[in-house]
């Protein structure tokens, strides 16, 4: 887990200047300590959650550093709270995700003979592939296994799903804001007339704003 | 909003009528109401808010106001509900709605005389015009002092300032010889009094139109229609969920239930106004089959059928020079030159907007559509401060194949949850890559590097269709029930055809509408 002393100083500043509002920043806070809470309801078990953070960590490769998105998942999978709709041909997230990662850990064992996050990583990604182009037959599940199996098809779906659950929890991180220097958190603080932008326009930039990170991977 | 002095009504009280929803279809006809001096009750599922005190500039804590009830997506082109399109709260999806306001074209409601396809509007534009300009001073609708595709109409207040995405599009626009122009916007370029109420603080560019104004910029109904109703001494009871109908023996309404806390409670009424969008509406429509086997009002066998979304294809570029595309309202940029564009193989047509973007929505976007993950999904993720969007709101044809039913699952009431099915027809596929086609060029004249197109739909439209024959349609053209005589339908579900206009003004027109003709006459029946 990332905490508060690893985060650009000056985008903590930014957090905690009056350009913010205190509702944002406390949300952005207590999102940047978040850790387990003793008594929380769980959905997963210990042995799924290990597959889960292995998984999340190849669709969100981080040097350095790392989020528990698999903390994250299993919260709001505990919770029973969904986005307001699911693909119909998906059972509901809970069992989706189950069947999921004990699809994906028989595969492994099968391919290669050890549980799913063992894998060194080009193994990993070799797995994923698979699952992306919709071929991913795991087989049944053992007798006496309570996880219903996915179809290539619903596998195939659920990784859009997992995709788009790991992104966001990672691109929501204040690391994340803050090694983009994002700059929308600060709109400017509590008052009716806020402060807010002027500087709209290509290039241009607030007299705080500082430049946004210079881009490594020119396309 | 402040509901401390409101005017509060006995449940065995018979109101002269309830709403349900608080959003564009609800509100505006709630005030029309209740200043015609009507007892009038308005029933909202989400809370109420305070939106300077409780909406944070964040997009994971903004998910509050979605409606998060869920609903199953069928079909080979399944289109997404929650944050998407569906919203809970005091002002309903307006809360978090993007206040694009573009009216409907003329020839768009004639879709089916000028093009053999969809269905005609039981109106045309004449009707809507008049409730079209009042709602634009009403909100004080920010646009140009000329508006190119329509140049009699005046917008009250100049427009909203141009951010990156819309100077991109106004250059790779120019380069294909097409018109764009300042979008018509319903949030306020300068400080704006709003009648009725207090004075709405200009737009501040903050760039979270979707995630809830906090300033009262936005022309949310929780600030322009709501406190006027309000004023004109309507009750808004929040955290209300009908979820039944009790019939007389004429078969009229005679009052609604619904849950509040653990309590179901009954109120009587002389007539309803179901304003609940295009899948609540037509979901608590088939859950009440108390009587008929088919559900309340659908004799005609059309509640839940023709759903339709809009083709809302976007295309994404990198740029050299920063457009930190959070920054300024997200749509500031029009063209209409495309609701009939040149060298289509397909009928109708859609408009095309500049999209600014808030980082944890294009990430998911990134992530989902673009199929990236691994180094490719964070390198790309890095270059948000550099990127910017084009894209359209599309046309929709009404297809047999597309629906919503009650599936097999329950919801935590015990109520079915919607599934609905949608597809694509030979004409959206088409109109979408057309579409997709000339934004890429756009984008390439503009500068852009690194473009991919974003495959979605857009907006919930239909299921409780409007029209003139019983047999085909669920309500009259003044939204009233062919079944239930002093039931009123008033959201998107009415609508016939998806029109390429953004629905939001059209759906409160045909609310101001649907008052005009209930006070008319209705109202006696």
């Amino acid at each position: 887990m990332s905490t508060i002393e690893e985060i650009d100083p000056s985008y903590l500043a930014l957090i905690d200047s009056d350009r913010v509002s205190a509702q944002t920043r406390e949300v952005l806070l207590k999102r940047l300590q978040s850790s387990d809470e003793p008594g929380r309801k769980t959905a997963l078990s210990t042995e799924e959650k290990k597959i889960l953070q292995a998984l999340a960590e190849c669709v969100v490769p981080m040097a350095g550093r790392s989020i528990d998105f698999a903390l994250s998942i299993d919260a709001r999978l505990a919770e029973g709270q969904g986005k307001g709709w699911r693909y119909s041909e998906l059972p509901p997230d809970l069992t989706a995700y189950r069947g999921a990662l004990a699809a994906i850990d028989r595969y492994a064992r099968r391919e290669f003979r050890t549980s799913f996050a063992e894998l060194p990583l080009e193994k990993k990604n070799q797995t994923l592939r698979v699952i992306e182009s919709g071929e991913m037959e795991a087989g049944e599940p053992d007798s006496g296994d309570d996880v219903p199996s996915l179809s290539a098809t619903q596998m195939q779906r659920w990784f859009q799903d997992l995709r788009g659950d790991v992104t966001g929890i990672y691109m929501s991180h204040p690391e994340t804001l803050a090694q983009l220097w994002y700059s929308g958190i600060a709109d400017g603080a509590d008052s009716a007339a806020l402060s807010g932008f002027v500087q709209l326009g290509l290039g241009k930039v607030e007299a705080w704003e500082p430049k946004a990170k210079v881009r490594e991977n020119e396309s | 909003m402040n509901l401390d002095s409101m005017r509060r009504y006995g449940t065995d009280e018979e109101v002269d009528a309830v709403v349900i929803g608080t959003g564009a279809g609800g509100a505006p006809l709630l005030a029309k109401l209740a200043r015609a001096g009507l007892r009038i009750v308005a029933l909202e599922a989400g809370r109420n808010w305070d939106p300077g005190r409780d909406f944070a500039t964040d997009e994971v804590a903004a998910s509050e106001l979605y409606w998060l009830g869920e609903r199953l997506s069928a079909g080979q082109t399944p289109t997404a509900f929650g944050g998407n399109n569906s919203g809970t709260g005091v002002g309903g999806s307006m809360l978090h709605w993007g206040a694009f306001v573009p009216r409907a074209d003329p020839r768009d409601f004639r879709i089916h005389s000028e093009l053999g396809v969809g269905v005609d509007w039981p109106m045309s534009v004449d009707d809507l015009r008049p409730y079209y300009k009042e709602l634009e001073r009403f909100l004080g609708i920010s646009g140009p002092a000329f508006y190119p595709w329509d140049p009699e109409r005046k917008y009250p207040l100049p427009p909203v300032p141009l951010n990156a995405p819309a100077e991109l599009m106004q250059r790779g626009f120019r380069a294909l010889g097409l018109r764009a122009s300042e979008a018509p916007v319903a949030a306020v370029s300068s400080a704006y009094q709003q009648e009725g109420y207090e004075t709405r603080h200009a737009c501040v560019n903050r760039g979270y139109c979707h995630q809830g104004c906090r300033n009262g910029a936005k022309a949310s109904m929780d600030v322009t229609y709501l406190p006027a109703a309000v004023a004109a001494g309507a009750e808004i009871r929040p955290e209300c969920f009908v979820h039944d109908f009790e019939l007389n023996d004429q078969g009229r309404v005679s009052a609604v239930i619904y849950r509040h806390g653990d309590e179901n409670i009954r109120q009587r009424c002389k007539a309803v106004f179901l304003c609940a969008g295009a899948v609540e509406t037509p979901r608590l429509l088939l859950h009440c089959n108390g009587r008929r086997k088919e559900g309340l009002a659908n004799s005609s066998g059309q509640v839940g059928r023709n759903f339709m979304a809009h083709v809302a294809t976007q295309v994404w570029g990198t740029f050299a020079e920063e457009t930190r595309p959070n920054k300024g309202f997200p749509a500031s940029l029009i063209s209409e030159d495309t609701i009939r564009p040149a060298k289509a193989d397909f009928a109708g047509g859609y408009l095309t907007q500049s999209l600014g973007i808030v980082p944890i929505t294009w990430s998911m976007q990134v992530a989902r559509g673009r199929g990236l993950w691994g180094k490719p999904l964070v390198d790309y993720l890095q270059q948000y401060n550099h990127v910017a969007g084009i894209g359209i709101n599309g046309d929709c044809l009404p297809d047999d194949r597309n629906f919503l039913e009650l599936s097999d699952e329950g919801d935590a009431l015990g109520m079915k949850k919607a599934r609905v099915h949608f597809s694509y027809g030979e004409n959206e596929l088409r109109m979408s890559q057309h579409a997709e086609d000339l934004m890429t060029a756009a984008w390439k004249a503009a500068g852009a590097t690194d473009i991919w197109t974003f495959q979605r739909s857009a907006h919930t439209i239909g299921t409780c269709r409007m029209g003139e024959d019983p047999n085909t349609n669920v309500v009259d053209a003044t939204g009233r029930s062919f079944d239930v005589p002093n039931l009123w339908i008033c959201d998107n579900s009415v609508f016939p055809s998806a029109l390429p206009a953004n629905p939001a003004l059209t759906i409160m027109a045909l609310s101001l509408r649907t008052a005009d003709k209930f006070l008319q006459d209705g109202e006696r029946r």
